[in-house]
């Protein structure tokens, strides 16, 4: 599959953990090629795949797997990453212990991305993340 | 996934990735190490090139089953120590350079 330059994109991807690994895989290697460095590379790739494990625990109610959208964009300044599904996000029920056992995958996301937004409404959730790049000095 | 006993601590080493794939193997291995009543319980994360909150999961509930700061994790890059951090897991697993050094605890 050829991506136009700046851009990648896999729609329909089942929200299954084999089809999500391979999502996450074709990522990285988009995010290197397209110059991003190292470090910043396993951020967006972190952040972007915290998204859609949370599609595949949550927006389907468990009830087999639906699916989910990724688009990447590359920009001078940015990369960003927007994820969307067709679920409805269930409530994570809240584990009080000191050491929950749920919900740890937000946190992750929030503090890998520089931006994040999840705005669900009734048609699904979409989870916009962004990094901001150092400027190319011209 | 490698284990080695030293006295009553298990060492067990990782390596690959740990995603939504691979953490239900991690989770039942380590599963049956705590079975197996260790005092101390090491996970050397050095050879993990991909770390999330599914691993995180693992390493959570195995903390529960053994006695407050039974269980250790050894790693040498963010990948690993990065997501312990950010999620303050790490002020309850202590993350180490070495087992040497994470067993000296």
């Amino acid at each position: 599959m050829d991506d136009p330059p700046g851009r990648f994109r896999r729609h329909g991807v089942q929200a299954v953990p084999q089809a999500l690994r391979r999502l996450r895989h074709d990522l990285m290697a988009w995010v290197r090629s397209a110059g991003v460095d190292a470090v910043r590379a396993q951020d967006i790739v972190l952040a972007s795949y915290e998204a859609l494990a949370n599609v595949a625990d949550h927006a389907y109610g468990g009830s087999g797997s639906g699916e989910v959208d990724l688009d990447a964009s590359v920009h001078p300044d940015r990369v960003e990453v927007v994820i969307r599904d067709h679920g409805r996000w269930r409530t994570p029920v809240p584990d009080p212990q000191p050491v929950s056992l749920r919900g740890r995958g937000l946190l992750l996301l929030r503090a890998s991305a520089d931006r994040a937004d999840i705005s669900s409404g009734e048609a699904g959730t979409v989870v916009t993340l962004a990094w901001d790049l150092a400027p190319v000095r011209p | 996934m490698t284990l080695d006993w030293r006295g009553r601590a298990a060492v067990l080493s990782v390596a690959g990735e740990i995603d939504l794939l691979s953490a239900p193997e991690f989770e039942d291995v380590v599963g049956a190490v705590l079975a197996d009543a260790p005092e101390t319980l090491v996970v050397d994360l050095r050879e993990v090139t991909f770390f999330c909150s599914a691993g995180l999961q693992v390493l959570a509930a195995a903390h529960r089953r053994l006695a407050e700061r039974a269980l250790r994790v050894v790693s040498d890059s963010p990948v690993t120590s990065g997501p312990l951090k950010t999620t303050g897991l790490d002020t309850w697993i202590g993350v180490h350079a070495t087992v040497d050094e994470a067993l000296r605890t």
